[in-house]
């Protein structure tokens, strides 16, 4: 009973507050600077017989630059800015020009451009729907381009405020990639 | 007289009907390499190959500008769709990954991968390997990755995909097409079916490309496509020097004759003062047909100007006859004017004799070409024309013209300032010189070359845009045959790999890359397990790992498949863009195959480590592997010539002075003669060097031929002041402008050409010839008759 009565508040607010939209939430994110988080990730995959997790740091400067320092099972780290990517790996660097592959750059692209606020990347890559509000957020993305569907279904970021705290990549063969992400200061 | 008439012309005759029996039979080449040195280097012959046939040749560079970043990614799509449709190209790359090419790299993975060896297929070299592919598929190629999991949990195409990365810059890619850096144009590369020499060939495949862009759709008009290439190049040098000759010979022709015809007033004396022309151009192909065997299409354009002194001896004859062409006037002609155009007609044989013994066969016939056209010209202007002359024959008198410029002359030269003058203009060129010391000569091949400098430019900058698609800088290794080549390749490789790691290299290209020798081949056939041992090894190698063996029955298969092929073939790379990568990179010859190596600096700003790549090269012990520098070498190889032709020149000037020594029996005479042409020279250089231009070749071809020209002024000239009074005559002074200013007028119209060699004639001659003459008018010296 006090739920329907929630719910009935709820709507009467609705129309006096307005929404939250995607310009509401990319405003935040611009304006948060640089990021950073621990990350955990697992891999469900059909051919795997259990998901394989790898965990490190995630770091987003407003410069512009990604960074991912992956920690276990070993250590790597990659930065990513540009359309290119540094590997890291002991001594050994690798660059990897990812805009040679659009199938794979709407991933790493739906990343920056979320912790960047870059609305415009987000919706040339993607069809972009919001829900929530502020405090809890859930920005679905699903590519444009062909190409990149074969690869991605749906990008799924989970948010409160101007953190991600989960991140979903779901593959049209049904395989997932569920990282969760615990934000602490830069 | 009759009889003798026509002995003459029946001799004369008799002699043009044999030299066009040999100019008909004469084979004419337009083929570059006809120009360049008969017994070349590997390296020249390996760069004439790749001016003439090579895949280089055939490799045209495509450029989308304008509109936006999409229409432009659409456009280099399907017009690549277009073309890769098209019979004429071999080969069409944008960026866009091909099904093809991913396909045989998939499967072929374990002969062409270098990670293929024993120690990867046992139990712990399993393990590592797959536990490595698994830590890939948490980065960002992980996406593309986890679908060949099952047939490749060894991670063979990963490795082979990032070597093959590794080995080529490639041009910045935007959505997976080719971009120029600042990412403005899209970039893509086709290779013509038909060779570089087949310009009709490549003018089919280069408008071909055209029309498909203009009718693509979403072409809207705004965004143009820019081709480049030697294709390009070719098919514009053709039209330019067609176009140039033509035009030029067509206005050049019609401004001189106008001039003539204004001057003579007679119809008669313009048609015979062809004759020396056309006789003249005849003795040269028929000279250079007997010395050679074939002519050059270039010996025929540059000859062509070098006659233009030829018209200067018709002038001579008709002017200075004057009254009549009866047997008194033309006995005094003979007398009086005759024996110094003999002289100066050897002076200028002295200079062109030098430039055949030159050992650049292009101006071994542009010398012998000159020298027999001279003597032609000169011998039937004395013998000849005068038979065919009318008896009743007259010009426009032209006495009180040559009569004002004699008293013109005789003012300057009795004007006590000339000294100085000539002194100032002498310090003040040579000044212009010695600033310019450091950027006096061209010493590029290029600057032969008819591709505009504007153009070259940006060929340049889209070449450097699309990375190492040009064979500059290389490792070359000669072989018997394919296998030898290709092992030899494999060595090198080995070699290098080393200062790829350490930085010192950014890269290199190898065709076994692609098409591994059989040795290699067989080695890494051999490191495959049979499918009962792999089976055996695979479940200790998992343990632990999120993986099981009955997962991985693609890869079992694909192992076996690969065990069990038979061997990788040329024929194979049908099909895939790989197959253009070997077609450029390994070239079958008459005496073996070479493999090509193409290497790539470590950084764009930076000098390539050829040093480093030398030693790698003799530490990899290949017997036929060598470093290339193709751009060096064509460079060095015209600096030699370049040096040559001068020290040529020079000779030919020390044989000049000597011989008008020993003509006018005076050391001091000739000095008064040489004095004049020296300083026409250096005026004349002085004045392109100060317009910016940078001395070629063909500039020194230009100063030897306006020696030749002002040499005649120079004699009539000083003839005259010392007082011959044959010589000291208005007809001499009123020959001698008219041949001058018709010089210049010919002359100058080839300095408008677009081709880079016939305008530095043509700008070098022209005002070479009419300082000439102003010299040779004020240095005459006043003798006996002052």
């Amino acid at each position: 009973m006090r739920c329907t009565a929630l719910l009935v508040l709820a709507l009467l607010a609705a129309p006096a507050a307005r929404a939250f939209d995607l310009a509401d939430l990319m405003m935040r994110l611009a304006a948060r600077g640089d990021a950073a988080a621990s990350f955990t990730e697992e891999q469900h995959l059909a051919t795997l017989d259990r998901p394989l997790r790898s965990s490190g740091e995630l770091r987003y400067r407003a410069s512009g630059e990604l960074e991912k320092r992956t920690l276990a099972p070993r250590a790597e780290t990659l930065r990513y800015a540009d359309g290119i990517a540094w590997s890291e790996r002991g001594a050994r660097t690798r660059r990897l020009d990812l805009s040679r592959y659009p199938q794979v750059l709407p991933l790493v692209e739906s990343i920056r451009a979320t912790l960047a606020g870059d609305a415009q990347a987000l919706t040339q890559r993607f069809e972009v729907d919001l829900d929530g509000h502020a405090s809890a957020w859930r920005l679905q993305l699903r590519p444009r381009e062909a190409q990149a569907r074969a690869l991605i279904r749906v990008i799924d970021i989970e948010g409160r405020d101007a953190d991600v705290t989960r991140l979903v990549l779901e593959r049209p063969n049904g395989d997932r990639t569920v990282t969760t992400l615990m934000p602490h200061a830069p | 007289m009759d009889a003798r008439r026509a002995r003459v012309v029946g001799v004369w005759l008799a002699i043009v009907a044999i030299a066009a029996v040999v100019a008909l039979r004469a084979r004419y080449t337009a083929d570059v390499s006809g120009f360049l040195p008969d017994a070349p280097t590997a390296e020249q012959r390996l760069l004439v190959e790749q001016l003439g046939n090579g895949p280089a040749s055939r490799l045209l560079l495509l450029a989308i500008d304008g509109a936006d970043a999409p229409t432009r990614r659409a456009l280099s799509q399907s017009l690549a769709a277009r073309l890769r449709a098209d019979a004429r190209f071999t080969f069409v790359g944008n960026g866009e990954l091909q099904a093809a090419d991913g396909e045989f790299l998939r499967a072929h993975r374990y002969v062409l991968a270098d990670t293929v060896t024993p120690g990867r297929f046992t139990t712990d070299g399993l393990r590592a390997a797959i536990e490595d592919t698994l830590f890939e598929l948490t980065g960002p190629a992980g996406l593309l990755l986890s679908d060949l999991l099952a047939a490749d949990p060894t991670g063979e195409l990963t490795a082979l995909a990032s070597s093959l990365e590794a080995g080529s810059a490639g041009p910045r890619s935007d959505e997976g097409v080719w971009v120029s850096r600042d990412g403005a144009r899209a970039l893509l590369v086709a290779r013509t079916a038909a060779g570089g020499a087949d310009t009709d060939g490549q003018q089919a495949a280069i408008e071909a490309i055209r029309r498909e862009f203009a009718t693509l759709p979403g072409n809207g008009g705004a965004p143009t496509l820019e081709i480049s290439g030697p294709g390009v190049f070719a098919v514009e040098a053709r039209a330019a020097i067609v176009d140039a000759a033509l035009k030029l010979a067509i206005l050049g022709a019609v401004l001189t004759m106008s001039l003539l015809l204004y001057v003579y007033r007679s119809v008669a004396a313009v048609a015979l003062g062809l004759v020396p022309i056309a006789s003249g151009a005849l003795a040269g192909v028929a000279a250079v047909a007997l010395g050679f065997g074939t002519v050059h299409g270039l010996t025929l354009g540059f000859g062509v100007t070098l006659i233009g002194e030829a018209v200067d001896y018709a002038i001579y004859l008709f002017v200075q006859l004057g009254g009549g062409n009866d047997e008194a006037h033309r006995a005094a002609w003979r007398r009086d004017f005759w024996p110094t155009i003999r002289l100066g007609m050897l002076t200028s044989i002295c200079g062109f004799a030098a430039l055949a013994l030159s050992s650049f066969p292009g101006l071994m016939q542009l010398g012998l070409y000159s020298t027999a056209g001279l003597v032609g010209a000169a011998l039937v202007t004395r013998f000849v024309v005068p038979m065919l002359l009318p008896e009743r024959f007259r010009l426009r008198d032209l006495d009180p013209v040559g009569e004002r410029l004699r008293g013109l002359a005789a003012r300057a030269q009795r004007w006590r300032g000339r000294a100085a003058l000539v002194i100032v203009l002498a310090i003040g060129a040579a000044g212009v010189l010695v600033l310019h010391r450091d950027r006096l000569w061209q010493t590029e091949l290029a600057s032969l070359s008819p591709v505009p400098v504007e153009a070259q430019h940006r060929d340049a900058a889209l070449r450097a845009e699309l990375g190492a698609a040009e064979v500059a800088q290389a490792v070359v290794v000669a072989a018997i045959d394919r296998e030898s080549a290709l092992r030899g390749a494999e060595a090198v490789a080995r070699a290098l790999q080393p200062l790829v790691e350490a930085g010192t290299l950014g890269g290199f290209e190898s065709p076994s890359r692609f098409l591994p020798s059989a040795a290699t081949q067989a080695a890494r056939r051999a490191a495959l397990p049979p499918p009962e041992v792999l089976r055996a090894r695979l479940p200790p190698a998992l343990e632990g790992l999120p993986l099981s063996l009955d997962r991985l029955g693609p890869f079992l298969a694909d192992v076996e498949r690969a065990r069990t092929a038979p061997p990788l073939t040329r024929d194979d790379l049908r099909g895939t863009s790989f197959d253009a990568a070997v077609e450029s990179l390994l070239l079958d010859g008459e005496d073996g195959t070479r493999a090509l190596l193409p290497l790539r600096a470590a950084s764009e700003t930076q000098p390539l480590a050829l040093d480093a790549v030398r030693a790698a090269v003799a530490s990899s012990g290949v017997a036929g592997a060598r470093v290339l520098d193709l751009k060096q070498e064509t460079d060095a190889m015209y600096r030699g010539y370049l040096g040559e032709t001068v020290r040529l020149a020079l000779v030919g000037l020390a044989a000049l002075v000597v011989l008008l020594t020993l003509a006018l029996r005076s050391p001091w005479r000739a000095a008064r003669v040489t004095a004049p042409l020296l300083l026409s020279v250096l005026c004349t250089t002085a004045l392109l060097v100060a317009a910016g231009r940078q001395l070629s070749l063909l500039h020194v071809v230009g100063l030897l031929l306006t020696m030749a020209v002002g040499s005649n002024y120079a004699l009539f000239f000083d003839g005259a002041a010392r007082g011959n009074v044959a010589l000291d005559r208005p007809a001499t002074y009123a020959s001698v402008a008219l041949a001058c200013v018709t010089s210049v007028v010919g002359f100058g119209v080839l300095a408008l050409a677009d081709v880079p060699v016939l305008r530095a004639l043509g700008e070098t001659v022209a005002p070479g010839g009419a300082l000439a003459l102003g010299f040779a008018l004020l240095l005459a010296a006043r003798g006996a008759r002052a």
